[in-house]
């Protein structure tokens, strides 16, 4: 099994770390860094809990290696509230119930990181694109739609725009 | 849930690719987007010894016209395919059925030619690709070069042609240039993003005289391999814009092709739900070709 050094920026802090080849970037993440609000479910790709954002990108990081991260970029859900204060994505969830029991949180969180640093005011099709991806058990997405609808009135008022890493 | 041990390689070339590809052979798996292989690692359903990573290989990605097709490196992300503008206005049966591939969070990573290699038979990809004619480039060190039609690339289940040398390097589509094609896909899952029971992809390709010269389905999802069905001779009688007819012609191709098809039950559905289900998405897949419900392309001048 082999070992490799990498250098990778998480949440605007770059940190060096020396991996096992078969290290997921989830367990790097939360055994090795200690962000722990990357939540681990099914371990292959179809929740979505484990989100992150690599390089202005929603991926899972159950699926990628934490070698593949060398030399990029990666935000987590304890990146996004910057000196205190939410992220609007962080505020809308709160203000509407969107966290429900928690665990799928992250991920959704990354998730419309990515979706609203492409487009404020996404539309309908792209929205339930995002969400499809994020597997809720306790199965009441009306919090998170709710949410996303806020996010939206948000940004067609200018009001809170959504901050953030340029791609 | 975690890969069994393995080591790691991460060339910088395609040339160093080839290399440990030609020294680990069969003891190593090639690492694309990760989106189908990583999900089998975690579940120890693979043990390679060896990884190789190809995420490093700039030159597999890529979307490059030329000469009357277009050329997409392997590794080009699902998500860089659905939002080219110039794929859209070239190949939108490409562009809009990758859009059905899983969500926005795995096709950010998924890749075409990793889709291809797991050779998934529900894969959206596979009939879309096999109905638009495309051929695959296979490599191997030395400079060899194959190059191999989709539909013959696939032996079935998870299964493929390729050798343990070789690497895919690029998928190739023929653009259409003469005459003004109609291109349908449709798919059924259980949920959106989910694997499809069926999918199918649909190029209808019209006469000047206002009637049709070609048409063929595709379908994916119900036995081993796709399997395309040449259905010319239902609609060269119809006239474009007589809805009606062309309406009741797609029905009666689909319950044909529904009638000929090889399906297969699984945990989820039985074999007749899926010939039903096939039966569905071909309807649906020739009436947005035909009615121009869909996606309708006008050619492209070279």
């Amino acid at each position: 099994m082999s070992t490799h050094r990498i250098t990778v920026t998480v949440n605007r802090t770059t940190h060096e770390a020396a991996v096992s080849s078969r290290i997921s970037l989830a367990d790097f993440l939360r055994d090795q860094l200690g962000y722990t609000g990357t939540h681990l479910a099914c371990e292959h790709g179809v929740c979505g809990s484990c989100t992150v954002v690599v390089d202005g990108r929603a991926v899972r990081s159950c699926l990628i290696l934490a070698a593949q991260v060398d030399g990029r970029m990666v935000l987590t859900l304890e990146g996004l509230a910057e000196s205190g204060r939410l992220h609007p994505i962080q505020q809308a969830l709160l203000d509407h119930h969107g966290f429900q029991c928690g665990f799928c949180t992250p991920g959704v969180a990354m998730s419309l990181y990515e979706l609203f640093q492409r487009n404020p005011d996404p539309a309908d099709d792209e929205v339930e694109g995002y969400l499809s991806g994020c597997l809720c058990r306790c199965t009441g997405y009306g919090g998170i739609r709710r949410s996303v609808a806020a996010l939206r009135a948000n940004a067609a008022h200018g009001e809170e725009r959504i901050r953030g890493q340029a791609d | 849930m975690k890969p069994p041990p393995f080591d790691l390689h991460r060339p910088e070339s395609l040339e160093a690719a080839l290399e440990l590809r030609d020294r680990h052979g069969d003891e190593a798996k090639l690492l694309a987007g990760g989106q189908s292989l990583m999900p089998l690692l975690n579940m120890r359903l693979v043990r390679p010894s060896y990884l190789i990573d190809l995420n490093r290989v700039a030159e597999l990605s890529h979307i490059t016209m030329q000469d009357g097709r277009v050329r997409i490196g392997a590794m080009t992300r699902q998500r860089v395919i659905e939002n080219s503008a110039e794929l859209a206005s070239h190949v939108p049966l490409l562009t809009d059925a990758t859009r059905h591939i899983a969500y926005p969070q795995i096709r950010n990573q998924g890749t075409i030619g990793g889709s291809v290699s797991h050779a998934d038979p529900a894969a959206d990809l596979l009939p879309v690709l096999i109905a638009l004619g495309a051929e695959l480039t296979l490599r191997s060190t030395n400079g060899g070069e194959r190059y191999v039609p989709v539909q013959d690339f696939l032996t079935g289940y998870l299964g493929t042609i390729i050798a343990p040398q070789e690497i895919l390097t690029a998928v190739t589509i023929p653009l259409r240039t003469d005459v003004p094609y109609q291109y349908g896909f449709a798919k059924y899952a259980r949920h959106r993003g989910a694997l499809a029971i069926a999918n199918a992809a649909v190029v209808v390709r019209q006469a000047p005289a206002g009637s049709y010269l070609a048409a063929s389905v595709t379908v994916g999802g119900i036995g081993p391999k796709p399997a395309t069905f040449d259905l010319t001779d239902r609609f060269t009688s119809c006239t474009r814009g007589d809805t009606a007819a062309l309406g009741r012609a797609a029905r009666h191709a689909a319950d044909a092709v529904a009638d000929q098809v090889e399906a297969e039950a699984d945990a989820l559905v039985s074999e007749e739900f899926r010939r039903q289900t096939c039966a569905v998405v071909c309807e649906q897949a020739l009436r947005q070709a035909l009615l121009g419900k869909g996606i309708e392309f006008e050619g492209v001048q070279q």
